[in-house]
């Protein structure tokens, strides 16, 4: 057990109420207020999620990861060839060696927590490496190489690091495409991220405000991107809205949209005739009452590792339903002989969705029988487990073994 | 009519065609087909600016292009770094002084023409006194409404003197933005005649590695929201769950070779299961040697004004599958039933596999509405006669005269 209190130094790319930002705030409140560790967060953009990281400890927004400096950029160009690229990287590395600077001040830590592999890239700016540094992987294969270049993968192996993973397909990606051997990974499922339940005033302000009383709410959460398939989402309402002409239906998106999809999301939306049924509600700073306005949830990612958000709707009674992307098809099979806790739908099989979504909402007993067992089940279950017992004696075990090793200039 | 000397130079100095970029695209291909059509059959053809460079850069240049490059280009490392710095207003500016000296030449154009509606700002602002603007709009209403803002868009309805619509849909969303029905002029989109190189054609199917029997179904565009190569995986992923006995290829054309755009396809493809059955070939460059090895052209488009892809196609005697919106929905109104194009309703996915099946399973009516379609195109689509009426009415309009809608005066020799 290392003296206390450690000095961690988090990094979160981004601070959004996303998944990853949102575990890193729950690990470090944890740590903050059960050991008195001493937390400083290094931003890599800015957010609404700041004011809350700096109630656990300092904040250092340097924004080596602002989405409108590097997204722009690249708009600017529709088809950007070789030296477009290459010009595109030198200004990156001369606007990188600007931010560093901002980072200088940031030493003397026991641990650096890189709260996604993205968050690699602070290595680029950080004016020394912390002894222990612990990686939590919330990336499968694709988001891993489309976020994690290889640059920062070499820079981020070099310093020996540990993996939090938060799904067993996580653990299988590190280690059979990138060689991390098993016993540097520890894995959990964001078991500590039980939501508290809204209050049902609340529920129905979110219900009165989206307009509706009695129709069905057929939602999903998440920042509006690829990976998480909004695309589709839309296309599955246009299907069940086709199957269901007469059923009062309403289809709502909850998180971050960039202005640039959001017009491409709305112009499907507006062609399909579903101006009246559908709205992108924006990011909520409370997103358990909207979950719980809910009465389907739908998982339309193209890839997500372990969903928290799923883990959130589920506490609430809300049925899943989602496509084979990662985590939630591992956790639907931990339902036993019962059958699956999660309807899981082939991946891209949008009229297959449709249709499950159609059963829920023609069928309220199966809704809410569903839905009520896969609350049971992460309450007796996954929530019950506390793992963040598991990171903070990774953390502790990897400062103990580096407070072991001889450090250079020591003497045999 | 022939010309004479002092008319050539005239004609050669008083219209000026733009483009804002040297990109692959529906305008440019357009631009390009026009530009090669006025070196065969003007002696004096008109100059040409293209403001930035892209990938149809060298085609353009060796048709006679003048390609400013804005992005390379010093005065714009100077701007991007004025905006860098925190000053957009100044880097507008220098951006804008750029722009302006394209306009100041010795001798002054009397007619300007602007390739696309989102090139045409910097034409309108720069516009020499006395000159008219004419503006090729292939811009639906979503596109105007994402890529125009609202004060240039009033901006341009106001000062552009002639609008020549793409299609019907583009002309609609003209009017319903501000534009004077008068000033629009509709100019059928019109492409080259079919040429593609039979060995590059056999190479290509070579490439396939096709099994006896196996058709190939296509699809061709840039990997983006628009040309929609997702749906296209979306289909491909369809008729491998639900028909998975019929000997298809889905052939995408137009992928990157590598980066993100990709890693995003094949994140798909694998992910759907069908690595066996899909491939990503191909450069835009070569679509018409592609075209030439498809069966059946699936159009994934959510946007196509005038459909160019179709248009290949159906010179190619390939029939297409798309959804029913803006150029195809017209383009297979002017075919008629069974003729070639099939439409089904936006982002049905469903009912474009069942067609797909449909046209995979009945041979002879496959061939036959690829000839039909084959027909309308070389009758009414290819660039002799569309530039032929578009050189005819930027001359009217360089004589100060009022726009006649297109075809209605001959063209000039």
């Amino acid at each position: 057990m290392p003296d206390r209190p450690l000095r961690i130094l988090l990094v979160t790319h981004e601070s959004i109420r996303n998944g990853a930002p949102m575990v890193a705030l729950q690990v470090m409140r944890w740590l903050r207020s059960e050991r008195d560790d001493e937390i400083e967060v290094l931003a890599l953009s800015d957010g609404p999620l700041i004011p809350d990281f700096a109630e656990i400890g300092p904040v250092h927004l340097v924004p080596l990861l602002d989405p409108d400096e590097v997204i722009v950029a690249w708009r600017d160009e529709s088809e950007p060839d070789r030296s477009t690229i290459a010009r595109f990287e030198a200004e990156e590395l001369v606007r990188t060696e600007g931010l560093r600077p901002m980072a200088s001040h940031l030493t003397g830590f026991d641990v650096l927590y890189l709260n996604s592999a993205t968050s690699a890239r602070a290595l680029r700016i950080l004016p020394e490496v912390p002894p222990v540094v612990i990686s939590h992987i919330h990336e499968l294969e694709s988001s891993f190489n489309y976020w994690f270049p290889a640059d920062d993968r070499e820079l981020l192996f070099e310093h020996d690091p540990s993996f939090v993973v938060v799904s067993e397909r996580v653990g299988r990606n590190l280690t059979e495409n990138h060689g991390i051997e098993r016993d540097r990974i520890v894995l959990s499922r964001n078991e500590f991220s039980q939501p508290d339940p809204p209050s049902p005033a609340a529920v129905r302000r979110v219900r009165e405000q989206i307009g509706v009383t009695d129709d069905v709410v057929i939602g999903a959460m998440g920042s509006a991107e690829w990976r998480k398939g909004p695309d589709l989402f839309v296309q599955m309402a246009a299907v069940v809205a086709r199957r269901l002409p007469d059923v009062a239906l309403r289809f709502i998106w909850v998180g971050r949209t960039d202005e640039w999809f959001l017009r491409q999301y709305q112009t499907d939306v507006a062609r399909l005739g579903l101006s009246d049924q559908f709205s992108f509600v924006g990011e909520q700073s409370e997103p358990a009452p909207w979950l719980g306005a809910m009465d389907v949830f739908c998982l339309t990612s193209r890839e997500d590792p372990f969903p928290l958000v799923c883990l959130e709707a589920g506490s609430l009674g809300v049925p899943i339903v989602a496509f084979d992307n990662g985590g939630m098809t591992e956790l639907a099979h931990e339902g036993g002989p019962d059958g699956p806790l999660i309807e899981i739908i082939d991946y891209l099989d949008v009229e297959a969705m449709a249709n499950a979504v159609v059963a829920r909402v023609t069928d309220g007993d199966l809704r809410r029988r569903e839905g009520q067992r896969l609350q049971r089940w992460l309450e007796g279950n996954l929530f019950a487990t506390g793992a963040v017992d598991r990171i903070a004696d990774l953390i502790d075990e990897r400062v103990d073994a580096a407070r072991a090793r001889p450090r250079s200039g020591d003497r045999p | 009519m022939k010309l004479n000397l002092l008319a050539r130079v005239g004609t050669r100095r008083s219209i000026l065609l733009t483009a804002p970029a040297a990109n692959r695209d529906d305008s440019t291909a357009s631009l390009l087909s026009f530009m090669r059509w006025t070196n065969r059959r003007l002696k004096s053809p008109p100059r040409v600016v293209v403001l930035s460079g892209g990938k149809m850069q060298a085609e353009l240049v060796e048709a006679g292009a003048r390609v400013i490059d804005v992005p390379r280009s010093p005065l714009r490392f100077v701007e991007r770094s004025i905006r860098r710095l925190g000053y957009p207003r100044i880097a507008r500016l220098t951006q804008r002084a750029l722009h302006a000296s394209i306009f100041l030449q010795p001798l002054q154009p009397r007619c300007v023409y602007a390739s696309t509606v989102h090139g045409a700002g910097p034409a309108l602002r720069h516009l020499p006194s006395g000159a008219r603007l004419v503006v090729h709009a292939y811009e639906t209403g979503d596109m105007l409404d994402q890529f125009i803002d609202p004060p240039m868009m009033r901006r341009l309805a106001g000062g552009v003197h002639v609008w020549v619509a793409a299609s019907d849909s583009v002309a609609e969303a003209l009017t319903e933005r501000g534009v004077d029905p008068d000033r629009i002029v509709r100019c059928n989109p019109f492409i080259d005649p079919p040429s593609a190189d039979a060995l590059k054609v056999q190479a290509a199917v070579g490439s396939l590695g096709l099994r006896p029997g196996e058709m190939v179904v296509g699809g061709i565009g840039h990997s983006d929201w628009r040309d929609a190569p997702d749906l296209f995986l979306r289909v491909a992923a369809m008729m491998r769950r639900r028909h998975p006995e019929l000997p298809i290829k889905f052939v995408w054309v137009g992928a990157p070779e590598d980066g993100p755009t990709r890693w995003i396809l094949e994140h798909d493809i694998r992910h759907a299961e069908i690595s066996d059955r899909v491939m990503l070939v191909g450069d835009l460059a070569d679509s018409e040697v592609w075209l030439s090895t498809f069966d059946i052209l699936c159009l994934t488009s959510r946007v196509d004004p005038p459909p160019p892809a179709a248009l290949q196609a159906g010179s190619l005697g390939v029939p297409v599958v798309g959804f029913a919106q803006s150029g195809l929905a017209e383009l297979a109104a002017e075919a008629g039933v069974g003729n070639g194009i099939e439409t089904v309703d936006y982002l049905d996915i469903e009912e474009m596999c069942a067609r797909i099946v449909h046209l995979a399973t009945h041979e002879t009516e496959r061939i036959s509405a690829g000839a039909e379609f084959r027909e309308l195109v070389l009758e009414s689509h290819l660039t002799d006669e569309g530039a032929a009426a578009l050189w005819d009415l930027l001359e009217r309009t360089a004589r100060g005269e009022p726009p006649l809608p297109i075809g209605a005066s001959a063209a000039t020799d």
